[in-house]
């Protein structure tokens, strides 16, 4: 079908006017000559090879068609523009121009509608959009006397600006229509949120004049140019709109109650989706804290600000929000920084202003980290430790101290790695510039003083329970509005070999300040290397030490001259009672069986994606079953594995119950659990105790945690005492080939072996300190989960926590008793006085006397 | 010499004119009682008849007004190409004065050659 020209149709239109005239013809007669003679000439310029019907080819078939018809050069039907009255053309410059313009201005200085309904000034383009709209205006009633001087072509580029700006921002502020009208009817306000709909009505009536002044002028490109324009700039918009729209959209139904629906829209959000909107809506529990962005007005809000209701429903909705961004992205919400919000602006509050700030914390003296808090940091950081390599026990003591330039106390939350196998020995927190040491009691006891004394009364205490394996949870509040609060935590763990990982910490809701590094002493009574450091350590009178900064506390410890055999040693057990006051521990060795069946089972979490390829290679050549835990259990090879998607966070869950009922097939089985963080409580983890609580083939149970972050099937599984952190050194291809090898050859294993005496006449073999007598405490424990004996040792234990709180009458009131600080654990000082020294230095100085 | 000329052309012009007047509707009858046209394809066979001397779009009015006389009925079907098709077809009415203006042609054609062959020339005196 031919293209015509606007020109050549209304030449047409012009020349069957004239006909009919000719013809003298009126009404149903004449309309019937006009469409006759309309189809011949379709006919007739059809038969033409050229591809558009201009004026040339219509004059042609015209020429043909009538034999009196002289060819005319058209001259157009000038079209006189109606002189618009005064009060029109007032009208038209106040709110096409100089009102919208007014607008635009004051709401981005002022962020008046951003604070109260959504952001529509997000990015600087669409500051210079909304600009452009009025000037638009302003250009084309300035010049609308002079056309001919301005070409068609930018007065409909112009036109098309001013009109998709204008239509863009009208359809968001629709809903606002019945408040608007009220509101200016009942209290003469409300003609703010109108501006946008009036301004866009009023480009449309100076498009429809443009129009016509360009038709009249033959310039009938004008409409194309137009429609172009509106096209680009409202579609534009709405583009950039499209990723979190898209986003949102799919996190409802990722809400969905169906579970194969709310699958699919993980899988959807997996393949594609905004992470600043994804992280946004992590935040946004309520209406009043919601991220403010156009996409979420105009998803839930711009109604559901009108009733107030449905923006309530997102609060409760959060935690489900949380654990569908972990799914999506495969790291926990809180590992990024907070979304920068730029809400609660008002006139003299700069656009930097942030929500955040002004959040309530939702998890406060709650039983997760939960969410980044703004403005607090850890400022200092002091950590100490000494290594005995006789009784094979670090003690390392860390000391935080947290800042909060907030205006408002927080509370500052934290889970910790410990040394594997260790537990919590000692928690001081600083009142008043004064160290006070903690009650132990049970987990019971501890977290409803905690929660009574820093939720109810929000007064000073601090809180550590142990959540998983090696795994603790550290809460204290208040650090107080532009204050800080100090406290410190001791940590007693045996050595793996010669080698003794430091605590660090993997969750936690505070940030850190710019200048903040780890100040490390590490000392022991052998020589040691510490991580990456390049020095080793050097001697110091009778110790071994080594100090330095650091920006991670991600190390080991290596005593590189240690005793390569144990020896028998005892120590003064100041808790025990009276006739077993001295313990001693000989060492004893015992083999364990080689494995018959491992089972690897790897998360298939995004965040395990770079470590696939050591994975691959380490179980490359090993008789090993590899099960991938991509929300199902996929059996994959060695090299299947160095190729799979690692997407999101998955659910290991099914991966782990495919593992087990494998591995109990068998009674010298292992699983291995190489996995990631896993902050959502996905899987059902009684249905995995289950299989390693029943039954007779018990499999060996081992995690290995790749990557920093926490974990819930982890601490749930870990509670129970049926899985065991793998050694620390597994994390890497050599280690874990290693380990493997060992799993299937078998190996020997040393441990220690308890005896209690009175006292330590006859006793030849070294004396150690008391942290002896809390391991050997931290091992009962664990298989009897007896809290009496963890309270009495002083050890943060799955049964027993640890509470710091402000007075006498608090620990009372909770049946708790601080520990007396002379029971302690401590670091010796170096150099340590040796009592040898001692008595050489005191016949020293007798001699002299005696010679005076 | 010239004058002559031109008085004859003139003469000969109204005379055709004239000649296509009452002729052009008896070959649009002509032709449709020979079945169903398309508007675009009977104009052009009516062009073409040699001496028929009429323009295109002449012949619309032409047809506009044997359908208002009820002579010729006409129906529309869409086509892709551009507007809708137009096609004309006899009325009853318009069969029979079809018939009745052929049977009449003939007998004036006839008439007409007879004249002709009637012709006796006249001996001229000398």
């Amino acid at each position: 079908m031919k293209t015509w020209t606007e020109a050549a149709e209304m030449r047409l239109e012009s020349y069957l006017r004239e006909r009919v005239a000719r013809e003298g013809m009126h009404g149903e007669e004449a309309a019937e000559l006009k469409d006759d003679l309309r189809r011949h000439i379709h006919e007739e310029i059809t038969k033409d090879q050229v591809g558009t019907c201009g004026l040339m080819e219509l004059e042609n078939a015209l020429g043909r068609l009538d034999a009196g018809y002289q060819p005319q050069i058209p001259t157009p039907d000038v079209y006189k523009a109606p002189k618009r009255s005064k009060g029109v053309r007032v009208f038209l410059w106040f709110f096409a121009v100089i009102f919208p313009l007014g607008i635009v201005i004051f709401e981005w200085i002022s962020n008046f509608c951003g604070a109260t309904f959504f952001e529509p000034i997000p990015t600087v383009g669409h500051g210079l959009l909304l600009l452009a709209a009025p000037l638009c205006n302003w250009w084309l009633l300035i010049t609308e006397d002079k056309q001919t001087k301005h070409p068609f072509k930018w007065r409909a580029v112009a036109s098309g600006v001013s009109f998709g700006v204008g239509l863009f921002y009208a359809l968001l502020f629709l809903p606002l229509i019945p408040a608007s009208c009220f509101a200016l009817l009942a209290f003469g306000l409300g003609l703010l949120s109108l501006a946008p709909i009036i301004a866009w009505a009023l480009s449309w009536r100076i498009a429809v004049k443009e129009k016509r002044l360009a038709n009249s002028y033959g310039f009938g490109n004008f409409k194309k140019f137009w429609w172009a324009m509106t096209a680009l700039v409202f579609g534009g918009l709405c583009l950039f709109e499209a990723p979190a729209i898209w986003t949102r959209h799919q996190v409802a139904r990722g809400l969905d109650s169906d579970p194969a629906v709310s699958q699919s829209a993980v899988e959807s959000l997996r393949s594609w989706h905004s992470k600043d909107t994804l992280l946004s809506m992590c935040y946004e529990t309520s209406m009043f804290m919601s991220g403010g962005d156009i996409s979420s007005w105009i998803t839930d809000r711009s109604w559901g600000a009108m009733t107030l209701s449905n923006s309530w429903q997102q609060a409760s909705n959060i935690a489900n929000v949380r654990d569908l961004y972990f799914k999506v992205t495969g790291e926990p919400f809180n590992n990024t920084p907070p979304p920068h919000w730029t809400r609660g602006g008002m006139l003299g509050q700069t656009r930097e202003s942030r929500m955040i700030e002004e959040e309530f914390d939702f998890d406060h003296g709650g039983d997760v980290v939960a969410a980044k808090i703004k403005y607090l940091d850890c400022k200092e950081s002091r950590f100490d430790a000494h290594l005995d390599s006789a009784a094979r026990i670090g003690y390392g003591e860390w000391t935080l101290v947290f800042h909060n330039g907030a205006t408002t106390a927080r509370e500052a939350r934290c889970q910790m790695r410990l040394p594997r196998g260790g537990q919590v020995s000692r928690l001081t927190l600083w009142i008043n510039g004064e160290p006070c040491e903690a009650a132990f009691g049970s987990v019971a006891q501890v977290k409803a003083a905690y929660k009574e004394v820093a939720v109810v009364q929000r007064r000073d205490p601090v809180l550590v329970n142990m959540v998983g394996p090696d795994t603790i949870m550290v809460q204290c509040f208040p650090v107080p509005a532009k204050g800080e609060m100090k406290i410190r935590i001791g940590v007693t763990a045996p050595l793996e070999g010669d080698t003794w990982r430091l605590p660090y910490i993997i969750e936690k809701n505070f940030g850190d300040t710019p200048s903040m590094q780890h100040a490390l002493w590490m000392q022991a009574d052998a020589p040691f290397s510490c991580g990456d450091v390049p020095k080793p350590s050097h001697a110091d009178e009778a110790m071994q030490s080594l100090s330095f900064s650091s920006d991670t506390m991600k190390m080991s410890v290596k005593l590189s001259a240690s005793p390569k055999t144990m020896e028998s040693v005892w120590c003064e057990d100041r808790f025990a009672a009276a006739g077993e006051k001295i313990l001693i521990a000989e060492p004893h060795s015992s083999a364990r069986a080689a494995m018959e069946k491992i089972i690897v089972v790897v998360d298939g979490s995004k965040t395990l994606e770079k470590h696939r390829e050591w994975i691959s290679k380490a179980l490359s050549d090993k008789n090993a079953t590899i099960l991938l835990a991509n929300d199902r259990a996929t059996p994959v090879t060695a090299e299947e594995l160095a190729k799979a998607k690692f997407l999101g966070g998955c659910d290991n869950e099914p991966a782990l119950y495919e593992a087990l009922l494998k591995a109990k097939e068998s009674p010298n089985s292992a699983v291995l659990w190489l996995h990631g963080p896993q902050p959502v409580s996905m899987g059902r983890s009684e249905r995995l105790l289950q299989l390693l609580e029943r039954g007779g083939n018990r499999p060996a149970f081992y995690a290995l945690p790749l990557v920093d972050g926490a974990n819930r099937l982890f601490e749930s599984l870990g509670r129970s005492g049926l899985m065991s952190p793998a050694p620390s050194d597994a994390d890497s291809e050599a280690g874990l080939s290693s380990w493997l090898d060992l799993l299937q050859k078998g190996e020997e294993t040393f441990s220690w072996q308890w005896s209690r005496r009175a006292d330590a006449t006859g006793l030849t073999n070294k004396k150690v300190s008391d942290q002896l007598a809390r391991f050997w405490a931290m091992e009962e424990v664990g298989k009897t989960k007896d809290s009496k004996l963890a309270v009495n040792y002083q050890i943060v234990s799955y049964v027993s926590g640890a509470v710091v709180l402000e007075t006498i009458e608090q620990y009372q009131r909770h049946g708790l008793t601080p520990v007396d600080a002379a029971t302690t654990p401590g670091i010796a000082n170096v150099p340590e006085t040796s009592t040898a020294l001692m008595l050489l230095f005191g016949t020293l100085m007798a001699c002299l006397r005696r010679k005076r | 010499m010239s004058d002559k000329v031109e008085i004859t052309g003139d003469w000969f012009d109204n005379w055709a004119v004239q000649m296509r007047k009452g002729l052009l509707d008896f070959c649009i009858l002509r032709a449709l009682k020979e079945g169903e046209w398309y508007g675009y394809a009977l104009v052009k066979a009516l062009v073409g008849i040699p001496g028929i001397g009429v323009a295109e779009g002449s012949i619309y009015p032409l047809l506009s007004r044997l359908k208002k006389q009820g002579l010729v009925d006409t129906r529309l079907e869409e086509s892709n190409e551009g507007p809708a098709r137009k096609y004309y077809r006899l009325t009853l009415q318009g069969r029979q004065q079809a018939e009745e203006m052929a049977v009449y042609f003939e007998t004036m054609i006839r008439g007409v050659e007879t004249l002709g062959k009637q012709h006796q020339p006249t001996k001229t005196t000398a």
